[in-house]
């Protein structure tokens, strides 16, 4: 391992983190617009981010000063370091703002505790908000300042499309790393280039991102949501984040057009941005009745939001006492219960205010974004079986969706009939084919290898978290809603809860699942495995 | 003539012996660049074999191009064919002719006129289309395309339901929608007949039709017995022809298996086909074909590089219960066995290729450019030179002097089919087929040569 060459990339993506806190500064400074300096160290968020800034391009000048030896090897140990490393760093320097905050809002007497845990939910909302998980510790998002809320999109943002790949779009990609990093970081089993080199690369994906944030929040801005609020709303759908600027996320508005706007946003992200970008820069729309996985995602999401649609129309939502009986970290007043759940059961009236609702939850879900308009965890049991099933999903690969993605799981189908076929008839050669596209072997083992691994951690991250939480749905879905990015779990993390009361322990173990699930689990154990670490 | 022949592989010697066959005093040059191969082939037969490059222009030199007729490329190498030919081009040879492997030459970007080939033959590709042909109509027993005329000729046997059953000679233009169609003879339990337009045409006979190549798909459409999609074809072999036939017929089946007993072979067609089974063993033992479902196929096809392992496979899978089997050999001998034995289809490639060469391409052989084997009757293909004493006499007229029976297929006049009849005028520079009995063939050749 190039330790020289690593802690090098590392500081140049500091570098960039200090430059982008730059604008959440502006808004600090615009939003307390302080007349003396002794006022601007007073406002808790605009010192938070001074320091924060000031430590982020020292941190990382420091790093830069010592010039890099020359790589010798192909660069995958170093690759998936510094993203592994960076990814843990760069949430290390962003929590720093939210840190301060906190510590400063608190007024409970100074302990070591205190510190640490302020510490823990500041990493765990930053790690939320770069993995595009949207877990959030906070329980009144509204009391945050502006400048701390829009830090929190801003991650989301920057995490979605990925943060070494924005380095490689500024900075010209450093040669073969440059390439092993950007296949650490991309989403999916393949990570396709899509232009001659990987800066072109970087910079189309950058572009097709930016312009359809741009396109969601004017679009936002139309439905009467304001400037800020359609920045942020639009930075965490296009990530496939899901935190939001209001407590009762996009249910805020309450307004039919905004919500078909962030599910057809939500819709997009989950796509192969490859698919985006030849739609906007190519004009080629026939991809879209070709691509085996885009199908295969309409098709998934389809039937999912057809059915949910007729039960919650036909059945409705599950009765006052039932909900009562559900697990919850903030239960929900007996006195209030009938109310929240008659006022919940009114969405699915009609057919369509339920196509509406079952359509923005199911798309929240599956493309692991998380925001929320209704409370799912009142919906009928086998919608919820289902809903933790489309949270294993995910989108599709290439996106900023998170779960085990569509390419995999029609890969992993077609091998499993593949198998079965064999088994019959023992002399048949099959390939597993994504449209007319063969897959190789290897890649085959590898998504198989994934799955396995996939449900290895997951179990054993679900094991380790029930030792800090008594209710199992509440920690097997936590686990699946940070280990796959999305965001709200059911029960004691359904979508109305927050992650706040979780222990400490938990809630680290959950930082690490999120971790995990961004960096799709291989390249966080690459950088980890001993073999990586051996010179 | 003075022909070279570059490359001495299977075709090549094919070709060089039915030259040498003819007896015409063809001088005959073979370069050769395997030194074993080259040798044999001196021994064997009698021609000129020179060792070496078909590339290097002092070998061509060495082999007479100078004042050569005809330049025949035939190496496995498609480029090597193609820059013989233009090597030839530059000496002026009036004759060169490729064979071409791949498909991707005969595209229009290449311009092969430009690159100096006059002709081509294609046996991977005739041999598909040859197999295509069969499945299209499995009572075809005589498929040739001449390709530079533009004629097809189609023998086949009358089944019951066959529209031409039942119909006289004079209605099938009809029933074809084609004025040019002409039934050329019928052999019924043994006897040949020659028809006229009132001949009918029965259940059992076996028929010789001749058509412009623009009346095949209508012919397909009349004649297929299959409905729009065959149930299920097995396919056999690893040989380079084969993804492409395989692509063809899953076009024209509803279940297309192959089975290969190259496992590399298995696995590149299983990326690049989309709708067949590939199963990899060897065909030649039965759980293989079991395990491939060969007992309820309509076709099995054997296209294997070795053509005894063809006709074996294919028997087995008869045997098996496929419903018929064709098999692609270039053994001469099979041909003969193949009915006795139970194949249904018996394909030669080289045959194909160098049938072309001489009734398609030179038009020099005096051979028939097509034999009949059931009837005995034979076609030929003549060129009425300026000052032949025929010329400008109506056929009826030429009919009552000849001292044999003989019917003009057709007339080639610039390149356009005219349909004949009694009246018709043969002029100058024709070009004429003319089927006749195989005895005739001395007193035929002097009418139309003379």
């Amino acid at each position: 391992m190039n330790f020289s060459f690593v802690t090098h990339a590392i500081g140049r993506l500091l570098q960039v983190l200090g430059l982008v806190m730059l604008l959440s500064l502006g808004i600090a400074i615009i939003e307390t617009s302080p007349r003396s300096i002794a006022e601007a160290i007073a406002s808790p968020a605009l010192l938070g981010f001074v320091i924060a800034i000031a430590l982020t391009f020292f941190a990382g000048t420091i790093l830069i000063l010592r010039k890099p030896s020359r790589l010798v090897g192909n660069g995958i140990r170093e690759g998936f370091t510094i993203v592994t490393f960076g990814w843990i760093i760069f949430a290390f320097f962003s929590s720093i703002p939210l840190q301060i905050w906190f510590n400063m809002t608190d007024h409970s007497p100074f302990s070591l505790y205190k510190l640490f845990y302020h510490f823990t939910n500041s990493y765990f909302e930053v790690m939320s908000g770069f993995t595009t998980t949207g877990s959030t510790i906070l329980t009144d998002i509204e009391a945050l300042p502006k400048s701390l809320l829009f830090w929190r999109s801003m991650t989301h943002w920057l995490g979605g499309m990925g943060i070494v790949t924005l380095v490689l779009a500024i900075f010209p990609a450093s040669g073969i790393t440059g390439y092993q990093m950007f296949r650490g970081e991309v989403p999916g089993p393949t990570a396709e280039k899509l232009g001659p080199n990987l800066r072109q690369t970087a910079k189309i994906l950058w572009g097709v991102y930016a312009l359809l944030t741009l396109a969601e929040t004017i679009l936002l801005m139309f439905g009467g949501m304001p400037l800020f609020d359609s920045v942020c709303h639009a930075f965490g759908t296009l990530a496939t984040g899901g935190f939001s600027t209001k407590n009762l996320s996009i249910g805020y508005y309450n307004s039919a057009y905004i919500d078909w706007v962030i599910t057809f946003f939500m819709f997009l992200a989950g796509m192969n941005f490859l698919l985006h970008y030849q739609m906007i820069f190519k004009r080629n729309f026939s991809l879209l009745t070709k691509n085996s996985e885009f199908l295969f995602y309409s098709k998934v999401l389809g039937g999912a939001i057809i059915l949910s649609t007729l039960i919650l129309w036909i059945k409705g939502i599950l009765p006052a006492d039932a909900v009562g009986e559900i697990f919850r970290g903030y239960p929900i007043p007996s006195d209030q219960l009938q109310t929240v759940v008659s006022g919940e059961s009114s969405k699915f009236d009609s057919f369509f205010s339920a196509l509406r609702f079952s359509s923005f939850q199911v798309i929240s879900i599956t493309t692991t974004t998380g925001f929320m308009t209704a409370d799912y965890d009142m919906w009928p049991n086998a919608l919820r079986t289902m809903l933790v099933f489309l949270m294993f999903v995910g989108g599709c690969a290439g996106s900023t969706a998170g779960g085990i993605k569509m390419l995999r799981i029609q890969v992993l189908i077609k091998s499993m009939i593949r198998e079965v076929r064999r088994m019959v008839q023992p002399k048949i050669v099959q390939s597993i084919k994504i449209g007319k596209v063969p897959v190789e072997e290897k890649q085959v083992a590898n998504i198989v290898g994934f799955l396995l691994l996939f449900i290895m951690t997951y179990g054993i991250l679900v094991f380790a978290m029930s030792f800090f939480v008594e209710d199992f749905s509440t920690a097997a879905t936590a686990i699946t809603a940070t280990l796959g990015n999305i965001g709200p779990g059911l029960a004691g993390v359904g979508p109305t809860q927050s992650f706040n009361w979780i222990p400490l322990e938990g809630k680290w173990i959950c930082t690490l699942a999120m971790l995990l699930g961004r960096l799709e689990l291989y390249t966080v154990f690459i950088a980890f495995a001993p073999i990586s670490w051996k010179r | 003539m003075n022909i070279i022949i570059v490359g001495g592989g299977v075709v090549g010697s094919t070709l060089a012996q039915q030259l040498e066959k003819e007896q015409l005093n063809h001088r005959i040059t073979l370069i050769e660049s395997g030194q074993e191969k080259c040798q044999k082939l001196a021994n064997k037969l009698d021609i000129l074999a020179i060792h070496g490059s078909g590339l290097d222009p002092a070998m061509l030199i060495q082999a007479g191009i100078d004042d050569a007729d005809m330049l025949v490329a035939v190496t496995p190498n498609d480029e090597t064919n193609i820059l013989c030919c233009y090597l030839a081009s530059r000496f002026n040879v009036p004759n060169r002719v490729a064979r071409l492997k791949s498909t991707n030459f005969s595209h229009e970007f290449f311009g092969l006129k430009d690159l100096g080939v006059t002709d081509t033959i294609e046996p991977e590709t005739d041999t598909i289309n040859q197999i295509l042909e069969y499945l299209y109509v499995p009572e075809q027993t005589e498929v040739i395309n001449f390709r530079k005329a533009g004629i097809a000729l189609r023998g086949f046997k009358v089944t019951l339901n066959c529209a031409l059953v039942n119909h006289t000679a004079a209605e099938i233009a009809k029933i074809m929608g084609d004025p040019h169609v002409l039934l050329l003879v019928i052999s019924r339990n043994g006897n040949t007949i020659i028809p006229n337009g009132e001949s009918l045409i029965q259940l059992g006979d076996e028929i010789l039709l001749l058509m412009p190549i623009s009346a095949i798909n209508r012919f397909h459409d009349l004649f297929k017995t299959s409905g729009d999609k065959i149930a299920k074809v097995v396919i056999n072999g690893e040989s380079p022809m084969t993804i492409s036939l395989v692509k063809e017929i899953e076009k024209r089946a509803k279940r297309t298996v192959l089975i290969s007993e190259d496992e590399e072979f298995c696995r590149m067609c299983a990326d690049s086909l989309h709708n067949t089974d590939i199963f990899f063993g060897d065909p030649g033992q039965e759980e293989t074909l079991i395990d491939a479902g060969v007992n309820t196929a309509n076709f099995f096809i054997s296209v294997d590089e070795d053509g005894e392992e063809n006709v074996m496979t294919a028997l087995l899978a008869k045997a098996e219960g496929a419903e018929q089997a064709i098999a692609v050999t270039n053994y001469e001998k099979h041909l003969q066995l193949f009915r006795t034995l139970g194949i249904d289809h018996i394909i030669q490639p080289t045959k194909l290729s160098t049938q072309q060469i001489f009734s398609d391409i030179a038009g020099f052989s005096r051979d028939a450019v097509f034999r009949h084997s059931k009837t005995d009757m034979d076609m030929s293909h003549f060129y009425i030179e300026s000052g032949s004493r025929i010329a400008g006499s109506p056929i009826h007229e030429i009919r009552k002097k000849a001292q044999s029976q003989f019917i003009i297929a057709c007339i080639l006049r610039n390149n356009e089919f005219i349909m004949v009849s009694g009246i018709t005028i043969i002029e100058e520079h024709d070009d004429i087929i003319v089927f006749y009995n195989s005895h005739d063939l001395k007193s035929i050749s002097k009418l139309f040569r003379a």
